[in-house]
This record gives structure tokens, C-alpha cells and sequence, in this order.
């Protein structure tokens, strides 16, 4: 190796040296700014909002006094929306995402279903709310701003999100384990039972968490089923009308008193704070599954 | 030439005759004829591509999970067409075990392994038969003493060749008749593989044995019978003994001295 | 079969096996030829250079043994290919003792007296001719896996055995007429032995001849067309 060629291929070294240095300053910065708005905005929130949590707000329902007014009505009332939620989400999405994946044909009809279903993954939200005023709504008139409808309307919403994940999740598992299933005498829905959901379980709590999120922190199809009157009891049955934490937050930051502005805070605190409380009963069950791979 | 099935007086316990797989238009398994019997390990050899695996699958109706696969030309288990309207391909599985290429335990315990496939056929009535089950079936497939204490650790924590064992015992913890093998040793080391033809000679006679492999010292080793599968057909049957030390066919004597392609 | 193994190797080593007999079985042909003529003249020299290439033949014999041994060990030959391997072996060992014998022939040259006027001197060499041929045909045979020629070689050994018939009775009845030549006649009576049994070695090296090439064996199909 003469001289020449030894500087060339020093230069070309410093300089990918160089382009690697950029790269992770510029990766850095990128993460540095994202942290930053995330701690801004907690900051803020937490600065503004601790001073107006304490056990009566807690415990108390709306009210038109601000020293008075309490989180609990619309907490309880996004517990329960939520279950409903869950309940009608989940079954549903599992079982589709398993029909579409292993047992449906492969033709025409599938696809059309397959396109579908990915597309309603992006549909706006408020979308579902126009259909849930439309649907539900004139079904049963008298349950409006119930946590029922308010479910009804986000397990819509939830629903493809789900499929989706779980047709992923179904779809990494490998193919050797339906093999070893079948060839020992498993029927096809033992297989799927047995052997493939609790592979496939984890990626499917995953989208699970996503979608489950996503519901918590919508407002607008629930504004469009009603969700936005003024409640002062929490809600005593699924049936009875509720608000929900994003609702309540809106409305209470659409106030003219100024008391009001402690309180706002103090609910975002309460909804991140349930919100991390889900995403952790979540991801603790995914883990538990994980580890029986 | 004689036929394949011509060849042994034996009673076969896997008859096929002029059986040809499709998938879609394409032939590839063209108007074969064989039968397997308990007394001897059949060895299936050829290139790759000559629809020996295919074929071998058709035994135990795998190729149904393909779709576009089509099986025409019957096959007889104990005399009965296994491709007749109403065979339940369910039970005709725990009839015809089947091993793979790659070690595919499931990802539960040893022991729930081995127990899966006599729970969900109901071959034991309560737990202590059914540990009896586990133990024998283990026993048979010469893994007991390296699992018995721990039965409780997961089936893949096993090294590979001990993961092809385990999908053995689990085969024949059902009580198979047929023991099918797509080439089962070709991911392990030369000592697993050892172990495993060591088994299956000891298995032999209990089972009818089919064994699919690419390696044509491990068919001289392993089997009595020796079918050479060329695009589809099967251009040469006879005693292994003989196939490798004096084959009839100029195509078979090209492929085992290795002059092929 | 003109195909050549995918793994050139493998046809690199059966080549240079077939080389070693080739050249081992000319040296005997040479070796056989060059005795009786030593015999026939009493060239002690050409008999001297005949007994010394029996060293070579010797040594090519072990080298034969050594790389079919390592061909068989290192390419797991099947069929064909094993049975020349095997067949290559045996042929060595017969070569070899075809080559001894040439040997004897010509330790025989230097002890008979007044060749001259010896009538029975004028056979043998006939009789050494057909022995001769048979060697280089049946070398020919195995080089080309020539069954048929193989099969024709064995039964040139009929003509030999006749041959040594007529030279037994021969020399028996020249020796009781001239009792004074019975040492010499002795020994060309072991001469005679010699060759026959040159005759009877050819004829095994074509039946492992055929036997490599077909996969069956001559005797074999003797009995059958015989029976």
C-alpha cells in the first residue's frame, strides 16, 4: 500500500467519522427536544394542577363552585366507559383478527373485508361519533351521554385497531407451531386456542394498550353522543348519564372563572395518571405472557 | 421392473396406489405406487425438488393446510382409504405421527409436551395414567433420564437434539401406527444425529417408519427399503443393501455416486 | 456412464487409481515377456533387470492398497464406484503375483543346459504368448469396465490349461528318452506351472473385472446358463 492510497483512505475515514459524529448529535438533539417538550408540558401541568388536588376534589362530582367541583363523577365515568369499551372491543377484535387470519378463504370477499377494516383503523373519531348519534342514539333515546353508548361508540372506534394488531401478532407466529399442532391430531380451532393466541397474545395486548389509549383520551365522538351536559352525581349504572375525563376537562377549560384553571390542571393530572395505570396493567400482562415463549 | 409394491410379501401397513399430488396445475407427484410395512424403515431419497417431502405428507393428509393442493389415487391405512369423503383427518393424525426438519416443541413444559396429545385425544382417563404416558413415552424415546427431573422446564430450553427427541416422544405418546420423519436430523450436530438413528433402529418394528432424507449415508444406514424419487416418480424401489451397491437404473446409479447434475 | 462425479476430485482420485494398475500390469506384461526370452536365449542380464522390477511392482501394489483405502475413506463411494475401488485393491494383490512368478521364470533361465537342440523349449514360449495376452486384455478390460472382453478373457484359460496338458506329457516322455536333461526338464516343467498359473491369476483379475462393472458375478451367471 503506497502513501497515496493510505491518505485516501484516511480521508474517507475521517470523513465517515464525521457524517457518524452529525448523525448522533442530530439523533441526540431530536430526543433532547422531545424530552424537553414533554417535561415543559408536565411541568406546566403539574405546577398548575397540584395546588387543586387534594381529597375533596378527588371525591367530589362537578359543581358550579370551583372550590367545590371534584373529578370523581368523570372518573368513574371514563372507568366505566372504558370497560365497556374493552368488553365489546376485544372479544370482537380477537375473534376477527383469528377468523381473517386462519380459517377465511382466501378470495375477493376477504380482501374487500381486509381493506376495510385497515381503513377504518384511520377514520377521524368524530366519524364514529356522527354514527353513534345516528345509530345508538335513536335506538335508545333515553341513554344518552350513558357510558354504555359513550363504549358502544369508542369500541367502534377500537375495534380495527385491535384486528389489526392481532392479525400482525397471529401472523408472527411461526408456522412450525401450527405444523407441530395439527400433525399430533389438533383441530384446526385447537390449534388456534392451544397453541397460537397465547403465542400471539402479547402483540395483541399491545394494540390493545394503543387502541384502549387512544379511547381514553378522545372527546369529540362523546361530545356528539351527548357527553357534554353538566353532571353533578357520579354515574350509578351503565345506563345513567356521565361524563367522561377529556370531556370534563374541556368544559371546565372553557370556563370564565378563574378557579376553574387549577382544577383543569388537576383532571389532566388525574387522566394521566389512569392513563399510565392502564398502559402499566397492560404491559405487566403482556410481560407475563412474554415469558412463556 | 418390479412395482413397489410387488416387492415384499409383508402386509402393508400404508398402501398407496397411483397417487399424484397437485398443487393447482402443477403435477408434483406423478402416478406412485409403494407400500410401507412395520418391518422395515423406508428410506425416500432423491434431489431436491422431486416431491419426496410432498409425498410423504400426503400420508398424514398435511398438504390439506396448502391451498390448491389436491391428492388424487388412494391411499390405504390398514386397508382404508385415508382420502375418502369422511376420514377424520384429526384421527388419522394421531394414526400417522409426524417429526420435522427443524425441532418444533411446543413452547410449554416437557411434560405438557408430551401430555397435549393424549389429552385432546382422551387416551387417559386420570393424571396417573397419563404421568404414565408421559414416562413411557419418553422412555421410548430414549430421553427420560436427561428430563426426568424436570419435566417442569420448558421444551425449548432443550438443545436441539434433545428438542427432536422430545418431538418424538410426543409423536408417540398418541400410540401413531405410522411414524413419518421429514429429513430429522439435518439442523442437528453428528452426535444428536446418531442418537437419532440409534432410535430409530430401536424403534423399528413398532412403528412403520418413513424417513425422508438428503443425506444418502444416513438412508444406507437407517432403512431396509430405499425408494429414489426423481421429478415425481419413483424411478427405483428395492433393498437398500442393493440400491447402493448395485442400482438397476442408470438415473439411481447417477445420483448415489454422485454424478447427478 | 461417461458422466464425470460432480466433485472432480473424487474422478481425479479413481483416475489415478486405474493409473497405478494400469502401470503395475504393464510392468508384469514386460516382466512375463522379458523372463521367457531370457528363458528361451539365456539373456542372464534381461533375467538380472526382470527380477529387479519386481521391487517396483511391490511397491506399486502398497501404493495402490494406500489410495484406495484413502479414496474409500474420504469420498464414501456407492455402487460403481465402490466395487472398482474393492475390485482395484484384489487386482493389485493379483498383479503382484503375476509379477513373481515372471520373477521365478527368469531365477529358471540360467539352469537349463544346451539349449540348442531342447525341443520342448519351442512351446513354451507359444504357451507364455496366450498367458501374456490374457494379462494385457484383461488389463484393457478393467480401464474401460469392459465386461464383455472381461468375460472373453476367462475363457481364453481354457487354451492355457490345454497348452500346459500337451507341455506336461511332453516334457514327461522327453525326459524318460533323455534321462540326462531331467534336471533342466524340472525346472521348465515349474516354468510351465508358472505360466498356467499366470493363465489361472488373469482369469481372477477378469471375473473382479466383471464383477465391478456389472455388479454381478461371473461364476454366478455361469452356473445359470450352465444349469
Amino acid at each position: 500500500m503506497n502513501s497515496t492510497h493510505q491518505q485516501r483512505i484516511a480521508a474517507r475515514l475521517a470523513s465517515r467519522h464525521g457524517a457518524e459524529r452529525r448523525f448522533r448529535a442530530l439523533g441526540f438533539f431530536s430526543v433532547a427536544l422531545s424530552a424537553l417538550v414533554l417535561g415543559f408540558l408536565l411541568f406546566t401541568i403539574l405546577r398548575n394542577g397540584i395546588p387543586g388536588l387534594d381529597w375533596g376534589f378527588l371525591t367530589a362530582s362537578d359543581a358550579t363552585d370551583p372550590a367545590k367541583v371534584g373529578i370523581w363523577g368523570a372518573l368513574k365515568g371514563s372507568m366505566m366507559t372504558m370497560v365497556v369499551t374493552l368488553a365489546l372491543a376485544f372479544p370482537v377484535g380477537v375473534f376477527a383478527a383469528v377468523y381473517l387470519e386462519e380459517f377465511a378463504p382466501k378470495n375477493r370477499w376477504t380482501e374487500l373485508i381486509e381493506v376495510s377494516i385497515n381503513n377504518l383503523a384511520a377514520v377521524p373519531s368524530i366519524i364514529f361519533g356522527l354514527l353513534g348519534l345516528a345509530v345508538f342514539l335513536a335506538l335508545f333515546p333515553n341513554w344518552r351521554s350513558a357510558p354504555l353508548i359513550g363504549g358502544m361508540t369508542l369500541a367502534l372506534m377500537t375495534m380495527p385497531v385491535i384486528v389489526i394488531s392481532g392479525r400482525n401478532a397471529i401472523k408472527a407466529v411461526p408456522p412450525s407451531i401450527r405444523d407441530a399442532a395439527l400433525a399430533i391430531g389438533a383441530s384446526p380451532v385447537q390449534t388456534v386456542f392451544h397453541h397460537v393466541l397465547p403465542l400471539a397474545l402479547p402483540g395483541i395486548l399491545t394494540g390493545t394498550i394503543i387502541g384502549m389509549a387512544r379511547a381514553l383520551g378522545e372527546t369529540a365522538p362523546l361530545l356528539m353522543i351527548g357527553m357534554k351536559a353538566f353532571v353533578a352525581t357520579p354515574p350509578e349504572g351503565f345506563t345513567s348519564p356521565s361524563s367522561v375525563l377529556p370531556v370534563q376537562i374541556f368544559l371546565w377549560s372553557d370556563e370564565i372563572d378563574r378557579g376553574f384553571v387549577e382544577r383543569t390542571s388537576a383532571a389532566i393530572i388525574v387522566l394521566l395518571a389512569f392513563l399510565l395505570v392502564m398502559n402499566g396493567v397492560a404491559i405487566y400482562l403482556r410481560n407475563r405472557f412474554e415469558n412463556r415463549w | 421392473m418390479t412395482k413397489p409394491h410387488e416387492l415384499d410379501p409383508v402386509t402393508p401397513r400404508l398402501a398407496a396406489r397411483d397417487v399424484s399430488v397437485f398443487y393447482g396445475d402443477k403435477r408434483a407427484i406423478d402416478n406412485v405406487s409403494i407400500d410401507i410395512a412395520d418391518e422395515y424403515v423406508t428410506a425416500f431419497i432423491g434431489p431436491s425438488g422431486c416431491g419426496k417431502s410432498t409425498f410423504l405428507r400426503s400420508f398424514n393428509r398435511m398438504n390439506d393446510t396448502i391451498a390448491g393442493a389436491r391428492v388424487e389415487g388412494s391411499i390405504a391405512l390398514d386397508g382404508e382409504d385415508i382420502y375418502k369423503s369422511g376420514m377424520d383427518v384429526v384421527q388419522l393424525r394421531a394414526r400417522v405421527g409426524m417429526v420435522f426438519q427443524k425441532p418444533n416443541p411446543f413452547p410449554k413444559t416437557i411434560y405438557e409436551n408430551v401430555a397435549y396429545g393424549p389429552r385432546i385425544h382422551g387416551l387417559s382417563s386420570n393424571k396417573a395414567e397419563l404421568d404414565e404416558v408421559v414416562e413411557r413415552s419418553l422412555q421410548r424415546a430414549g430421553l427420560w433420564d436427561e428430563v426426568k427431573d424436570r419435566l417442569s422446564d420448558s421444551g425449548t430450553a432443550l438443545s436441539g437434539g434433545q428438542q427432536q427427541r422430545l418431538c418424538i416422544a410426543r409423536a408417540i405418546a398418541v400410540d401413531p401406527e405410522v411414524i413419518l420423519m421429514d429429513e430429522p436430523c439435518s439442523a442437528l450436530d453428528p452426535i444428536a444425529t446418531a442418537k437419532i438413528e440409534e432410535l430409530i433402529s430401536e424403534l423399528r418394528g413398532k412403528y412403520a417408519i418413513v424417513i425422508v432424507t438428503h443425506s444418502m449415508q444416513q438412508a444406507a444406514r437407517v432403512s431396509q427399503r430405499t425408494a429414489f424419487f426423481h421429478l415425481g416418480k419413483i424411478v427405483e424401489y428395492g433393498k437398500t443393501s442393493e440400491i447402493f451397491t448395485n442400482p438397476r437404473e442408470e438415473r439411481t446409479k447417477d445420483y448415489i455416486t454422485g454424478r447427478y447434475g | 456412464m461417461a458422466q464425470e462425479h460432480t466433485v472432480k476430485a473424487f474422478d481425479e482420485d479413481i483416475t489415478k487409481v486405474r493409473g497405478l494398475i494400469a502401470e503395475m500390469g504393464g510392468l508384469a506384461e514386460v516382466s512375463l515377456r522379458e523372463a521367457m526370452e531370457a528363458l528361451v536365449k539365456g539373456n542372464l542380464d534381461l533375467a538380472a533387470s526382470v527380477i529387479a522390477r519386481d521391487k517396483k511392482i511391490d511397491a506399486l501394489e502398497a501404493e495402490v492398497d494406500r489410495l484406495a483405502v484413502r479414496t474409500i475413506a474420504l469420498r464414501a463411494p456407492m455402487a460403481v464406484d465402490l466395487r472398482e475401488l474393492i475390485a482395484a485393491i484384489k487386482i493389485a494383490g493379483v498383479i503382484e503375483r503375476i509379477g513373481d512368478y515372471a520373477k521365478n521364470i527368469a531365477k529358471s533361465a540360467d539352469k537349463i543346459e544346451g539349449r540348442k537342440r531342447f525341443e520342448p523349449l519351442t512351446l513354451i514360449p507359444a504357451m507364455a504368448d496366450i498367458a501374456a495376452g490374457m494379462v494385457h486384455d484383461v488389463l484393457t478390460a478393467f480401464a474401460a469396465r469392459d465386461a464383455a472382453l472381461a468375460h472373453q478373457v476367462v475363457e481364453r484359460d481354457e487354451q492355457v490349461d490345454a497348452f500346459y496338458e500337451s507341455l506336461f506329457r511332453n516334457l514327461v516322455s522327453y525326459m524318460i528318452e533323455n534321462p540326462s536333461t531331467i534336471s533342466s526338464c524340472a525346472q521348465l516343467l515349474f516354468v510351465a506351472r508358472n505360466i498356467e498359473r499366470i493363465g489361472d491369476h488373469a482369469t481372477n483379475v477378469a471375473e473382479m473385472v466383471y464383477y465391478a462393472a456389472t455388479g454381478t458375478h461371473l461364476t454366478d451367471r455361469e452356473d445359470r446358463l450352465g444349469a
